[in-house]
């Protein structure tokens, strides 16, 4: 006979609604279920507990989690009516996300938060040495040998016409002496515009500590209707130009505060006339509804719709009275990322943008 | 004197740090050292209860990981670190009850499937009880487990990390679309591989014993 632990499953039915609880996909009749069974079985709950226990040892060992604390001092001294006076302002954030370097962790790379994070250092650090030897090699390589030249210059070419966001991660700009946390300025994402009902921000310093930046200190946050922008820029200093076979992905994290969700809409845009006199058209668009519950992922993905790139205007300042169609095909195209609700109550933030060209 | 406070720190660390943060820990005093070292231990032994604490009342691993990060900072910023690993586990999740029911306030948009407030609470404390009488995720345990996992076929090892990795929904899409399974036989067949864990666990514990 064998004995019965609170970990064992009590019956194939239990075994399944806790199992879907850990996954995350319960239905509202299955939740219902499991709400009843925990309800009247203390089995049960003694069971449910014992496997959220093991999930997260599960968890903990395949996903390590890095816990980073932030700390900022900001130092004045200036001179006062009595004599010099000095201030300090202390502030504290804290990070807490995957910190592995590997699948399985060897034990040592279990124990003290220190260690763990000199080891990623290590390994940061050689294969940034091996990156480099590699590249110094391939330099030589090409001066003393022709024959080696044409694979490393193509594997370079390759490289360079990739299309790479710049300050995808808002951390261009070290707000720790910003006076309240926030910027108007969003480096790199006022192209040609200068952003609108959108800021940069230091979100753990703005929200008290109620929220935290996905990674690093800084987000843009989005109120309705706000937009950033983007020219699409290759390695090589080249332009993305509209062709009707292009298909691109955005994908990052958001936040939704306050509101049960927000809607995101990113477009790839042909600015034929910045301001005052605008004259933009919209290649391709994609909107997404984000529903809310802490920084979540998200992708979309824009393609251009119909035959041909032939494009009415999509907006016009009011002066311009000259709106005719244009062929897209070959034009230059901008990403603009809009927050697009109904109502303007909430915020919504962004951190951690991905972009990549699929087709061409 | 300036001097001598980094010596002293330099001295204070070195039983517990690797030479190259040497130098970075000459920036913090040796009372700050001396917290984040016990705060660390601390820290390490009660992070598998707080997640499934966490778990008990959000039932969303991301709501989880911020409800972890919440709690960090409170814990970190007001928590009694130097008590006995009892008490300092029972500030901690006494800190993540009131995280998590802010965080279900948040998100309570009649969308989100959270189980009943009593329900959760039960199991929650259910965690609390079995973690305080049985306290089994030893280094040990933990150690068996990383045994466990080594012992598995890649495919199987692939199929847990996908899930429990950061962006675990999208990965475990990718895996489908990559092994050509449907989503509903990877998740059975994590439920199985779970299982099996845990057997394995048990297994090598009971030997050990």
């Amino acid at each position: 006979m064998t004995e019965l632990s609170p970990d064992s499953p009590l019956d194939s039915e239990m075994a399944d609604l806790v199992s879907r609880y850990l996954d995350e996909r319960l239905d509202p009749a299955q939740r219902k279920r499991l709400d009843e069974r925990l309800r009247d079985e203390p089995a049960a709950l003694e069971y449910c507990a014992s496997q959220l226990r093991f999930a997260a040892a599960l968890r903990q060992t395949l996903e390590p989690q890095r816990l980073e604390m932030l700390e900022t001092r900001r130092m004045v001294i200036e001179p006062g009516l009595r004599g010099p006076e000095w201030s300090v302002e202390q502030q504290r954030t804290v990070r807490y996300g995957s910190g592995r370097a590997d699948a399985l962790p060897s034990p040592a790379t279990n124990g003290a938060g220190g260690r763990f994070g000199t080891h990623l250092w290590r390994w940061g650090v050689f294969f940034s040495l091996i990156l480099l030897a590699s590249l110094v090699v391939a330099g030589w390589l090409r001066m003393e040998n022709d024959i080696v030249a044409p694979a490393v210059a193509d594997s370079t070419a390759e490289l360079d016409s990739r299309v790479v966001l710049r300050n995808p991660d808002f951390e261009a700009t070290d707000l720790s002496l910003a006076a309240r946390g926030i910027t108007s300025t969003l480096v790199d994402w006022q192209e040609p515009y200068p952003v609108t009902l959108a800021e940069l921000c230091e979100i753990g310093r703005v929200t008290n500590g109620r929220i935290f930046a996905k990674s690093g200190k800084n987000v843009v946050h989005m109120q309705n209707m706000g937009y950033i922008t983007q020219q699409l820029r290759r390695n090589d200093g080249g332009r993305l130009r509209a062709t009707t076979s292009l298909k691109v992905r955005l994908s990052g994290w958001y936040y939704v505060d306050g509101v049960p969700f927000s809607h995101l809409k990113s477009s790839l845009t042909f600015i034929a006339s910045p301001r005052p006199d605008t004259i933009r058209y919209q290649a391709g668009k994609q909107m997404v509804k984000l529903p809310a519950g802490g920084w979540q992922h998200f992708t979309m993905e824009v393609s251009m719709k119909g035959e041909n790139l032939m494009r009415e205007p999509l907006f016009t300042a009011g002066a311009v009275t000259n709106k005719p169609s244009l062929d897209l095909t070959g034009r230059e195209l901008h990403l603009m990322i809009e927050r697009r609700d109904m109502l303007s109550e909430g915020d919504l933030y962004l951190d951690d943008l991905q972009f990549e060209v699929i087709s061409e | 004197m300036v001097i001598s406070d980094s010596l002293q720190t330099f001295e204070d660390s070195e039983r517990y740090l690797a030479p190259d943060e040497r130098t970075r820990l000459q920036l913090a005093s040796p009372a700050e050292i001396r917290k984040l070292r016990i705060f660390t231990e601390q820290w390490t032994r009660v992070q598998v209860p707080l997640r499934a604490y966490l778990a008990s009342f959000l039932g969303n691993s991301i709501a989880v990981d911020d409800g972890v990060q919440e709690v960090a900072l409170v814990v970190w910023n007001k928590g009694p670190w130097e008590v006995e690993p009892p008490a300092f586990l029972g500030y901690t999740l006494a800190c993540a009850r009131r995280v998590a029911l802010a965080s279900r306030r948040r998100q309570n948009d009649g969308r989100m499937k959270f189980l009943s407030p009593e329900v959760a609470s039960a199991l929650a404390d259910t965690v609390a009880v079995q973690e305080q009488q049985e306290a089994n995720w030893t280094a040990e345990r933990f150690d068996a487990l990383r045994t466990c996992l080594k012992g598995l076929p890649a495919s199987q090892r692939e199929l847990l990390e996908a899930r429990y990795s950061a962006k675990s929904a999208a990965e475990l899409s990718s895996h489908a679309e990559r092994t050509g399974a449907k989503m509903d036989c990877l998740y059975k067949k994590l439920e199985r591989l779970r299982e099996i864990l845990r057997i394995c666990v048990n297994r090598r514990q009971a030997q050990q014993q």
